[in-house]
């Protein structure tokens, strides 16, 4: 049997992509960013500058180009193909050694609406945050933070439609008028944040659709 | 004419001086060829015995003893003997070696656990390591695995109590006082019938029942711990009282190693015997641990410990010894990290009753029953993912087993059924049939091959994960439910048991195949913990180990090797679990230099275990609602990992030496022994693992190192 052993067939070793890309495509944005960079050792200073590339997206019949403005790729010709449930398809290709093309698709979910509470109601750590349900949205990251303040406060990953957001005491530290914003995302943000599971076919990282509402809020 | 009646005489046979059993005790009928021999427990029966008659009563070490055979149940004290310890020890030798027939297993006596040469304190559980199979995944946890099996595989009990996680933070510290244990067995593999619930292995101690005469007790003060054991009459009974605490988090500093760690653990045990026939005992377990730390902007803190008590009654009836108890154990823990925020808390308790009836003589069938009902909890929340798992699983099984001995076979089967249910979710049944089977052929008086097969199941397990595996300290344990079946194993055991002029030879081939078992995945879907809180896997370890016990002279030892492979199966590939450990070599000496000084020392030696480590690095992107366009993570740093597949790394081979020395003298009437050792002598800095500092930019790597060389000086008084 243990002359067998070494004739089991074990597990290969997963490849380690060269580059990766970050491009979260909010529904009706007006500019839509989108990151190609590199895959670096765990330890040890990065090996260059973030790599030159072309980049599209496909959404339907539309190509639409984005354009290298410093660190981002960027697409500002308007909101008129990033639409809810619409199906989007991804190609960076990198034009330097190693060349890849790197793929993906996603589709934006559905419309949602922050139900309660309204702009301009005044909230207490008891309220809670009630939204009507986005079709294919599998999950819900909301941010909270005072209108004018610099402090960013971390993301809250909501998992039902009834969440107690102000119960976070993280969030309404001060008196003052909040901006809640909250973002719906397909299945493969979730598993990216929580299981580090690509969606880029030939890379890393993670293309994802996303709907995005907001309301203000006071806090006394 | 006169009819005598015969006699069925039963009884138990003891040491004067301590009270403790004394097994494998020879009795039989002068002019007679009729005999019999105790069993674990000092008990015999002999039937057909005439009033007229005498009892011959032998027992090396011990001064033979005649006594007449009486109709009610006899307990007969033997006065130790100034002899040779080599008889006695060869005496005990042979009678394990015909009697006992579980695979490789081993049991550690009195005698024995305060010869076995260990450092820092003798610890029963730490002589496991030198057993080939056994392997510790890190200084700083005693937690062990056998045969590649989990550590929650392994079934651990205190005078048939189950403990769970009875760990403490370093495994510096044993969790028992050496001098409050009796005995301890250790089933590698193969266990009997009366044990079950477990896949891997069973730990089973019991406490010494008190000094029958007069109070007794000793004292033990080292750099980093101290304890107290008190033993004698009391009440008409017997009692054990032991504690112990540390005092590490003052002594590390020195070292520039600073953990805030504090612990205790108290054993305490009572029996009393209103008569010959009936013995009552009760025996208590408490320990806790607290570990706080802290550093910008975390504070971790962290709490275990046991509460266990248990009620026992061993009773006599006719030639059956029935055995019986009640027990509760009750484990909590805590975990709290400020940043980021995180709550896991585990508490649980069992009330278990179990119980045997089992015949004096060695052959014969011997029956019980095993019923647990549970409490569990575990409360999750890390940052808005919060779930929370209550349930109170029952479980009951029913054993059965016959032992036969004929000509050169000795051969034992057994059953036990169990059912077990749990109603998180939705209420189930799970029902198991467990079959086992051993067979001892003695091809002559020292030399026996043996084999055994069994199947098991486990329906308590942990929420185990593959990464974090090696570092936990304890593990949160709850029932299986829903469609999670209770885990299955098939074990099979061929091997030869070999004595020797001067101690023993054990070769063991082992295969423990499991059909279904669960680890936990890296994250879990709180809205659907039915179907994401584990991960249904197939696998199996394999191995032969190899054991040589030198227990004579004035050298004595162990040495031990092992060869393992430990996999879990994949749709058509393999992959490490994470006690795969190719090959094994534990060595450990005593050398008495003169009959009050001995030296000792041990070597360790492993090849490294799996990881799963980092392969590269990555910009951490989030979308930032406040600029509107993608940021760098600022919070945790700005750097997050790609991880290597499960157990896809190794790290480099553990291996260690410890030397110390044993002084005895006395003073002042008191027995004194000054214990000195010195652990990783030649301070090899063995990898606990890789940590990266990404608060720094580039990452740095930092290797976490486990024990350096330290010293150690102790000081045992007995009075």
């Amino acid at each position: 049997m243990f002359l067998l052993a070494g004739c089991f067939p074990m597990e290969k070793e997963k490849e380690i992509p060269d580059y990766m890309v970050y491009g979260i495509m909010i529904a009706g944005k007006p500019v839509q960013h989108l990151v190609v960079d590199r895959i670096y050792e765990p330890a040890g200073a990065p090996t260059g500058p973030f790599p030159e590339a072309e980049v599209r997206v496909i959404a339907d019949t539309d190509t639409i180009v984005f354009e290298k403005q410093d660190t981002f790729y960027v697409n500002q010709v308007g909101n008129g193909w990033a639409q809810p449930l619409r199906k989007l398809s991804l190609e960076v290709i990198i034009k330097e050694e190693p060349h890849e093309t790197l793929r993906s698709t996603t589709l934006i979910p559905g419309p949602f609406s922050i139900v309660l509470p309204m702009d301009g109601d005044t909230v207490d750590s008891t309220d809670v945050l009630i939204l009507t349900p986005s079709d294919s949205a599998y999950f819900y990251i909301g941010f909270v933070y005072l209108v004018g303040d610099t402090v960013r406060n971390p993301p809250l990953i909501i998992t039902d439609t009834i969440f107690p957001i102000f119960s976070y005491t993280s969030c309404f530290q001060r008196p003052g008028e909040y901006m809640i914003k909250v973002y719906a995302y397909p299945e493969e943000y979730y598993y990216f944040l929580v299981k580090e599971r690509s969606n880029i076919e030939n890379g890393f990282g993670i293309f994802s659709g996303c709907y995005e509402d907001s309301v203000r809020v006071y806090h006394p | 004419m006169i009819f005598l009646l015969s006699l069925t005489v039963t009884g138990f046979v003891r040491d004067s001086l301590t009270g403790d059993p004394l097994p494998f005790t020879q009795i039989w009928v002068e002019g007679t060829g009729k005999g019999t021999i105790t069993n674990d427990e000092g008990f015999f029966s002999i039937s057909g015995v005439e009033p007229f008659q005498v009892l011959t009563v032998r027992y090396i070490g011990y001064r033979e003893k005649k006594v007449k055979p009486s109709g009610e149940v006899m307990v007969i004290l033997l006065a130790p003997a100034p002899i040779e310890l080599k008889e006695v020890v060869v005496k005990s030798r042979k009678e394990d070696f015909k009697r006992e027939i579980a695979p490789s297993k081993i049991t550690f006596r009195r005698r024995d656990v305060e010869r076995t040469p260990v450092l820092v304190e003798q610890d029963p559980m730490k002589s496991l390591q030198f057993l080939p199979g056994v392997t510790g995944r890190s200084d700083f946890s005693s937690q062990f695995s056998v045969r590649g099996g989990y550590p929650d595989q392994n079934l651990i009990l205190l005078d048939g109590a189950v403990l769970y996680n009875p760990y403490h933070f370093a495994s510096l510290f044993s969790i028992f006082d050496p001098s409050a244990i009796r005995k301890m067995e250790f089933f590698p593999g193969n266990f009997p019938v009366e044990f079950g619930e477990r896949l891997s292995s069973v730990l089973s101690f019991s406490t010494i029942g008190g000094n029958p005469h007069r109070i007794k007790g000793n004292l033990y003060l080292s750099l980093i711990s101290g304890r107290l054991c008190l033993e004698g009459p009391l009440a008409g009974g017997n009692f054990l009282f032991s504690t112990r605490t540390g005092w590490f988090d003052k002594v590390l500093p020195l070292f520039k190693i600073d953990i805030p760690y504090r612990f205790y653990d108290i054993i305490s045990h009572y029996h009393y015997e209103p008569s010959p026939e009936t013995r009552i005992y009760l025996t208590c377990f408490l320990n806790r641990d607290a570990v706080e730390i802290s550093f910008h902007p975390v504070d971790l803190s962290i709490e275990w410990g046991n509460r266990v008590g248990s009620f026992g009654i061993r009773k006599i009836l006719g030639n059956y010894l029935i055995k019986s108890h009640l027990s509760y154990s009750h484990f909590l823990n805590s975990l709290s990290l400020s940043f980021p925020v995180m709550e896991m808390n585990n508490p649980f308790w069992e009330v278990n009753f179990r119980g045997r009836i089992e015949s004096a003589n060695e052959e014969g069938i011997s029956a019980g029953w095993d019923a647990s009902f549970y409490d569990f909890t575990y409360e999750m929340n890390v940052i808005g993912l919060e779930y929370n798992i209550h349930d109170n699983p029952v479980r009951v099984a029913l054993f059965a087993k016959e032992r036969k001995r004929s000509g050169k076979f000795l051969v034992e089967g057994g059953i036990r059924g169990g059912m077990f249910t749990s109603k998180f979710i939705e209420r189930r049944y799970y029902w198991y049939l467990d079959p086992r089977l051993m067979l001892k052929f003695f091809l002559t008086e020292g030399f026996a091959l043996f084999t055994a097969g069994g199947v098991y199941h486990q329906p308590i397990v942990t929420l185990t994960n593959q990464m974090r595996v090696g570092l936990a300290t304890f593990y949160y344990w709850i029932p299986v439910f829903g469609k999670y079946k209770p885990e299955e194993a098939y074990q099979f055991d061929l091997g030869t048991h070999s004595l020797l002029p001067w101690g023993e030879f054990i070769l063991d081939g082992y295969f423990k195949y499991y059909p279904y078992f669960l680890i936990s995945p890296d994250s879990v879907d709180p809205q659907n913990l039915g179907e994401t809180i584990f991960e249904e896997k197939k696998g199996f370890s394999a191995g032969i180990s190899l054991m040589l016990r030198k227990d004579l002279g004035r050298v004595r030892g162990i040495l031990s090797y092992n060869l393992g492979y430990s996999l879990e199966k994949l749709d058509s590939v393999y992959r490490y679990l994470s006690f795969d450990r190719r090959h094994s070599v534990d060595f450990l000496c005593e050398y008495e230099i003169t009959p009050s000084l001995t030296f000792v020392l041990t070597w360790i030696y492993g090849t490294g275990l799996p990881y799963t480590g980092l392969r590269a690095r990555y910009h951490f992107w989030v979308w930032d609602p406040m600029s509107e366009e993608p940021s760098l993570r600022s919070r945790l740093g700005k750097w997050e990992f790609i991880l290597s597949s499960p157990n896809a790394m190794r790290l480099p081979s553990y291996h260690r030496m410890d030397v110390g020395i044993r002084w005895k003298t006395t003073v002042k009437n008191l027995s004194v022994k000054i214990i000195f050792d010195i652990i990783n002598v030649y301070n090899r800095k063995n990898v606990l693992y890789y940590f990266y500092d990404t608060q720094k930019d580039p990452p740095e790597e930092i290797v976490i190192h486990m024990l350096p060389l330290i010293p150690s000086l102790g000081v045992e008084v007995r009075f």
